[in-house]
């Protein structure tokens, strides 16, 4: 016994021993197998229209709209940013979605730059100033992705594993919401939510990647969602503009867009008349 | 010794003029960024940005809207310009910033204008009178050289065209409603206003120019 103690004693080397474990241990950081993890980006209309108001006092005047309506759109500044771009194709699409409608003259996109944290109704007089917009939509936002282990994670201790496996499970939840505002009343006229949730797996080598690509993903949904959303909100509004129109003041403005055309028809009236001018010309 | 007859007008005179304005349109077209810096507004005038009244009529509210004005100037300032270049020239410069200048001082209500026919109408009406003149001064027939002189047959067609002219506009004014036409974009109405007033700029451009050429203008021999 003393014998087999003593050359299983001889054959341990502590310096190999200290080497492996700390091995192991780098790997597993590497490949974190700790808890979920938690990735918020999210804005907020209420912080940014009433920032340090507890109780903001209630609008008192009536909003008055007046047709054709200058809209502006906007996302509201928030914390861990999404980019300007992303911003920007998200907002066209809000806006293209509402283009050439009678009562809209136009949609201006209003770029972030434009906007300050906690800004308020008096960043959005600047605004209005500014761009010549009356009424804005506001586009908040809050989207918070999870990012856990499954049983697949094992592999990562086998370093290839975690290239080739999904051990990771990406949770993206996405909630958008468009408030529509009448600047100078500050009446909040209607709003419309959007949301999405994408769940998807991982390598533990892509995770950031495919993080990355479903919060894009994410927004994208919720987007299509909030349109879908907004246009019924908007026909409810004018639906409730029509039958109580105490709550809302509808002017046409005294300037109107003209065109000047002449048209297919009239195109067509002058190539005949060209044609039988070419056969009057022939039979001479 | 016989002397070469001289080529006629329409072969010295490529329509450049024409030809520019034409692109112009097109590159706005193309660019649609730049329309709201270019489009006649009249806030955006009234703060002093004046090149509004000229390059207003290049801008256009859609596809439709572009083609078919376009269409009619192409083929009204070509031709204007092949057989009278000095007097279109002139007539390409002055035209859109009078027809601006008439709409921002006699229609206060109008907030927003884009669209080229009220140019097109005065190349259409320009190129009948210059037309009609040049019948009046060779009342003969002349088939041998059919470009250099039209028949005297010729005189119904361009009257049509004027009276063409003056029937849309006529209804126009008295329907409120755009003839012959339809805005694709809602909300947008028809300014026949701007068509009138580009009679008028040909009118008197046509009497007072009639004999116009710049001095620097080569003058033909022959």
């Amino acid at each position: 016994m003393s014998h087999g103690y003593s050359s299983l004693a001889r054959g341990f080397r502590p310096a190999l021993f200290v080497a492996v474990v700390l091995s192991a241990l780098l790997l597993a950081g590497c490949f974190s197998t700790r808890g979920p993890r938690k990735t918020e980006r999210s804005s907020s209309v209420v912080n940014y229209l009433y920032p340090d108001q507890a109780n903001p006092l209630p609008p008192t005047s009536i909003p008055v709209l007046r047709l054709p309506l200058r809209v502006g759109i906007a996302f509201v500044p928030g914390k861990s940013d999404i980019s300007e771009q992303q911003k920007t194709v998200l907002l066209q699409r809000v806006a293209a979605e509402f283009k050439g409608r009678d009562y809209i003259q136009s949609i201006e996109l209003v770029p972030s730059t434009y906007l300050r944290a906690g800004g308020g109704f008096a960043n959005l007089n600047q605004v209005r100033s500014l761009l010549g917009v009356d009424v804005i939509a506001l586009v908040a936002y809050d989207q918070v992705q999870f990012t856990s282990n499954n049983l697949l994670s094992l592999s990562y201790w086998t370093i290839v594993g975690a290239y080739i496996f999904s051990g990771n499970k990406n949770d993206t939840q996405t909630l958008m919401e468009a408030a529509v505002y009448d600047i100078p009343s500050r009446h909040l006229l209607f709003r419309a939510p959007g949301a999405s949730r994408l769940e998807a797996g991982a390598a533990a080598a892509y995770v950031q990647q495919r993080l990355r690509a479903d919060s894009t993903a994410g927004f994208d949904a919720a987007t299509t969602e909030l349109i879908a959303n907004l246009k019924l909100q908007l026909e409810a509004f004018r639906e409730r503009v029509k039958n109580a129109p105490g709550e809302v003041r509808i002017e046409h403005r005294t300037g109107y867009t003209g065109g000047g055309s002449l048209g297919a028809c009239f195109a067509s009236i002058l190539g005949l008349l060209l044609l039988a001018r070419a056969g009057v010309r022939h039979r001479l | 010794m016989k002397t070469p007859p001289a080529p006629p007008a329409h072969a010295q005179a490529f329509p450049w003029a024409s030809v520019s304005v034409i692109a112009f349109t097109l590159g706005l077209a193309a660019q649609p960024a730049l329309a709201s810096t270019l489009l006649y507004e009249r806030l955006a005038l009234l703060r002093g940005e004046y090149w509004r009244l000229w390059t207003g009529h290049f801008v256009h509210f859609g596809s439709s809207h572009l083609f078919w004005n376009l269409a009619i100037f192409t083929v009204a300032s070509i031709w204007s310009e092949r057989i009278a270049p000095a007097r279109t020239r002139l007539l390409l410069v002055a035209a859109p910033g009078l027809i601006g200048l008439a709409l921002f001082g006699l229609e206060p209500a109008l907030s927003t204008y884009g669209g080229l026919s009220g140019v097109a109408t005065a190349m259409l009406v320009f190129l009948c009178y210059t037309q009609l003149v040049r019948l009046a001064a060779h009342p003969t027939t002349n088939k041998n050289e059919p470009l250099a002189t039209s028949p005297t047959s010729d005189r119904w067609f361009w009257r049509a065209v004027l009276a063409l002219v003056a029937l849309k506009i006529g209804a126009e004014f008295a329907l409120q409603q755009p003839v012959f036409t339809r805005f694709a974009p809602a909300g947008i109405r028809a300014v026949p206003l701007a068509h009138l007033i580009g009679v008028l700029v040909a009118t008197v451009m046509h009497r007072n120019l009639r004999g116009f050429r710049p001095r620097f203008w080569p003058r033909r021999t022959g």
